[in-house]
Parts: C-alpha cells; sequence; structure tokens
C-alpha cells in the first residue's frame, strides 16, 4: 500500500512558520487507501443503477398502458394486468427486498476497514504519527468518505424511488410503509451514513475488521428494528382519533397510514399518519439518524485519540 | 493467533516405514482452534433465532388452530377471530410480513414450490448453505483477500441464486416437491464438490 509521507508535525506552540499540514490533503490519502472499496460500491451501484433504468423504463411504460386502457374489465385489459402482475411486479418486489441490504452492506464493508484494517495491519503507528495528526487523520476519513457513500446512496434512492412508483400505484402501497419509507427522500442516505458511523465505530471498538463487519451487521438489524416497531410511532406527526371512516375504502397510495389500533371501553382508536407529512417525517427520521451518524464518529475520534499508539 | 506445530510431512515418494502421515483426526482440534469465533458466533446467533421462531410459531400455530376450529365460518364470532389473527400482530411485523408474501397473495399460489418457500425447506436450504460456503472458500483461494472474496462471494451468491430462481426451477425434472428438493440439492451438491475441488487445485499451484 502507498502512503503520503509528510513531514513530521513539532511540537504544539513551536515556531508558528510551521502550519498544520492543510485539509486537501487528505482528500487524496482517503482516495488512494480507500480506492477499491470507493471503486467497487461505484460499480456495483452503477450496474444497479442501470438495471434499475431498464426496468424502470419497462415498468413505467407497462403501467402508463394499464391505465389508459378503457373499459378496464376488456379482455385487452386483463392481459396487460395480467402482464404487469407477471412480469414487472415479482422484478420490483425481489429488487424492494434486496435495496435494504444496501445501506448495511455499503457499511459494513466500508466503516470497519477505515481504522480496524490499520490497527490490525500495524499501519496505524505510520498514519497516525503523520504531520497531520491522528484526530484530523481520522475526522477526514470519517467525513470523507461518510459523504461520498452518502451521495452514492442517495443518488440511488431517487432513481429506486422512480422505478418503484408503478409497483407502488399498481399494488396500492403506501410510501409510510416501513419498507417503503425508507428507500426514498433522504432516508435512505441517512441510513447508509449510519451504517458507515457504526462500521467505523466498532472497528475501532473491537480493532478487528470481520468481527466487526459481523456486529455492523446484527448493530444495523437491532436499529432498524427498533425504529420499525418502536420509535416510528412516536414521531410527532402521527394522529390518534376515533373516527374509523378515515379507513375505510380501498387502501390506494394515499391512504392513511395506519400505525395501531386499541379499544379503549367500547371506543376503538387509531393512530396513523396522512400521506401528507411524508417529508416532516422523513426529516425526523433523517435528522435523528445523521445526529445519531455524527455521535458514533465523536466517540470514534476520542477512542482514536485516547489509544496509546 | 494460536496453531498448532507439526512435524513436517516428508515428500510422497519418501520412505513408507517409520513416521506415517499425521492422522486426519489431528485436524478436527485444528480446525476447530482456527475456526472458534466464527463456529461460536454462527451458534450464538441460531440460539437467539430459534426460541423467537418457537415462540412467533407457538402463538401463530395456536392461534391458527383455534380459528381453523370455528365454525360456522360466516358467524360473527369466527370473523372477530380471523380479524384478530390478521391484527393480533404488532402492525410493523404484520406489515412486514405481509409485504414480504405481498407476490404470492396476489397470485394466490403460496406453496411450498414457490421459489421464496421451496428454498427454505428440508435439503435445499442446507445445500445453498454449503455451496455458498464452498464459493466463499474458492473465492478466497483465488482473490487471497478475505474481504474482497467476501464481496465477491456475495455477488456470486446472489448471481447463482437468481439464475436458479428465475430460470433453472422452471427447468427441473418432475413436479413433485421431494423429486425437485433432490434435483435442486444434488446440482448443488456436485457444483459445492467442483468448488472444492477447483479450491484445492488453486492451493496445490500456488507457491507455498
Amino acid at each position: 500500500m502507498s502512503v503520503l509521507t509528510l513531514p513530521a508535525q513539532p511540537v504544539q506552540g513551536a515556531s508558528p512558520a510551521l502550519r498544520p499540514v492543510p485539509w486537501q490533503r487528505m482528500v487524496w490519502v482517503t482516495w488512494r487507501q480507500h480506492r477499491g472499496m470507493l471503486t467497487g460500491v461505484t460499480a456495483v451501484l452503477a450496474v444497479v443503477s442501470v438495471f434499475l433504468l431498464v426496468a424502470g423504463l419497462k415498468s413505467h411504460h407497462d403501467y402508463a398502458a394499464l391505465i389508459n386502457c378503457h373499459p378496464a374489465a376488456s379482455t385487452a385489459c386483463g392481459a396487460l394486468q395480467r402482464n404487469f402482475n407477471n412480469t414487472d411486479w415479482p422484478i420490483s418486489n425481489t429488487i424492494a427486498i434486496l435495496i435494504h441490504l444496501v445501506p448495511v452492506l455499503i457499511g459494513a464493508f466500508a466503516g470497519p476497514a477505515v481504522l480496524a484494517r490499520e490497527l490490525e495491519t500495524g499501519t496505524f503507528r505510520y498514519a497516525w504519527t503523520q504531520g497531520i495528526g491522528r484526530v484530523r487523520w481520522t475526522i477526514a476519513k470519517l467525513v470523507l468518505l461518510g459523504a461520498a457513500l452518502a451521495i452514492l446512496a442517495g443518488a440511488v434512492s431517487q432513481l429506486y424511488a422512480w422505478f418503484f412508483d408503478p409497483a407502488l400505484r399498481f399494488e396500492g402501497m403506501n410510501v409510510l410503509a416501513a419498507t417503503v419509507f425508507d428507500t426514498r427522500g433522504t432516508d435512505f442516505a441517512a441510513w447508509t451514513l449510519v451504517a458507515f458511523a457504526i462500521g467505523a465505530f466498532l472497528g475501532m471498538l473491537i480493532r478487528r475488521v470481520i468481527p466487526a463487519m459481523a456486529a455492523t451487521l446484527g448493530a444495523y438489524l437491532g436499529l432498524q428494528l427498533l425504529t420499525w416497531l418502536v420509535l416510528r410511532e412516536d414521531y410527532p406527526v402521527a394522529i390518534n382519533t376515533t373516527n374509523g371512516s378515515l379507513f375505510s375504502g380501498p387502501s390506494t397510495s394515499d391512504s392513511p397510514w395506519i400505525l395501531k389500533t386499541w379499544t379503549v371501553g367500547n371506543t376503538r382508536w387509531w393512530r396513523y399518519i396522512p400521506v401528507s407529512r411524508f417529508w416532516p417525517m422523513q426529516f425526523i427520521e433523517s435528522g435523528w439518524l445523521l445526529v445519531l451518524a455524527i455521535a458514533l464518529g465523536a466517540t470514534t475520534v476520542w477512542l482514536v485519540r485516547r489509544r496509546a499508539a | 493467533m494460536t496453531s498448532s506445530t507439526m512435524p513436517v510431512l516428508p515428500g510422497r515418494d519418501a520412505s513408507p516405514a517409520g513416521t506415517g502421515p499425521v492422522p486426519w483426526r489431528g485436524m478436527l482440534w485444528v480446525t476447530w482452534r482456527q475456526h472458534r469465533g466464527l463456529l461460536i458466533g454462527v451458534l450464538v446467533t441460531f440460539s437467539v433465532a430459534v426460541p423467537g421462531m418457537l415462540y412467533a410459531g407457538l402463538k401463530i400455530h395456536r392461534d391458527y388452530a383455534t380459528l381453523a376450529a370455528c365454525h360456522p365460518v360466516n358467524s360473527a364470532a369466527c370473523l372477530n377471530l380471523s380479524n384478530w389473527f390478521h391484527t393480533d400482530w404488532h402492525p410493523a411485523v404484520s406489515q412486514l410480513l405481509t409485504w414480504l408474501f405481498v407476490p404470492f397473495l396476489t397470485t394466490q399460489d403460496i406453496t411450498v414450490l414457490s421459489p421464496a418457500v421451496f428454498d427454505t425447506r428440508d435439503l435445499a436450504y442446507a445445500a445453498w448453505t454449503l455451496t455458498a460456503f464452498c464459493l466463499g472458500a474458492f473465492f478466497g483461494a483465488l482473490i487471497r483477500r478475505v474481504i474482497p472474496a467476501m464481496a465477491a462471494t456475495l455477488g456470486g451468491y446472489l448471481l447463482l441464486g437468481a439464475l436458479t430462481w428465475l430460470y433453472l426451477q422452471y427447468h427441473y425434472p418432475g413436479a413433485a416437491f421431494w423429486p425437485r428438493q433432490l434435483f435442486e440439492s444434488g446440482w448443488l451438491l456436485a457444483f459445492s464438490a467442483l468448488l472444492v475441488a477447483g479450491t484445492l487445485r488453486l492451493i496445490r499451484r500456488s507457491v507455498a
């Protein structure tokens, strides 16, 4: 592995003529050390994007033909319906399952390697004694890699949201449904960032790459389950009501999203979120995920700082 | 890392008298010693998953038995029971399960032959696990670096899975569950053996 060599930084308080190594140099170092991972992730996401584009064009085309078909009960329309159900929908659904693996896989492969690999191979002795200092070295790498991965994932999720749109309408699924909500808007990028931060943190804590990767998978799964089963119910966008007529009629993409129902005496209660609150809910979730990612990053830097080199 | 030290094995053509090769049994301990972290980790994960599935499974079976035994089916009590069976679960859990099963529900053909169900049963699940492991070992010997090999294994497995789901399974001989299970496990086993042979060849050829 090639590493940039820089003159050692003098002790602080020494001659002001010698300034610390500028931050920009870390861009090159980060790229040089992680180019395999970055190229790999970009290549995989590029292949996924091409697939989404091709399948999405077909799906949009088929769906447009289907909704423009009149009368809906005719044999010709029935054939279009079967065609969508047998070709576009299985692919959309399979991709919908697999897309949930993207953030955690990026996190597990990219996160632990940032610090645990240096510790495992002993190269941290070299990396952390460079002129820039180990704290700035770590901050720069975490910020650069985290931002790059979140931007890549965010871009793919926008394409995916477009790809999944016909399937969403065809099945009357809701953008607030647990499995749809975190694949669109700003949420997918935020989950990717958190997965990366969890990976980097566990890498520094466990100090071995592969156990840290396994731990990242487990921790991410735990956080997702916690969010799905507990936290989302309590976002301040949900409304309690006894008006059951809101939920009658066929379920469409615009139906309110029911979180839970319960009965007090003879009265049935619903807790739900109207679809119009999609964006506030996105910002709440992305917001706390961002705060969590920053907190994990800060703890990682603190661990780097207090570890004896 | 701790590893056992053993006397160097003499060349194949060396004198057969005196020292025989180290017995295979010796490798049992070495394998355990080198991979105990992984083995314990997998066991722990399963031992968390199994009670979870048992708990949920017993509840589902009990609720379903009550529902199935209810007559007449259209009575208010039975409808109430049916409603309860569908909504008693935490909404997020039931949404997730429903969503996972939507493709089968829409076509109304959840059978043991549906790809998502077929591959989780009996021999096929074990065979896929074996193939995944052999694929990992093969890529490990080929790439010689753990993490890139892990990534390659994921990709290779996904590709093989997609190929089987979308294409191969439609061309199996036989339509019944067990012949298909045997056929799929059979070709996966043969493929695993090929991968092992390839791995061994790579190891023999590589300069130690």
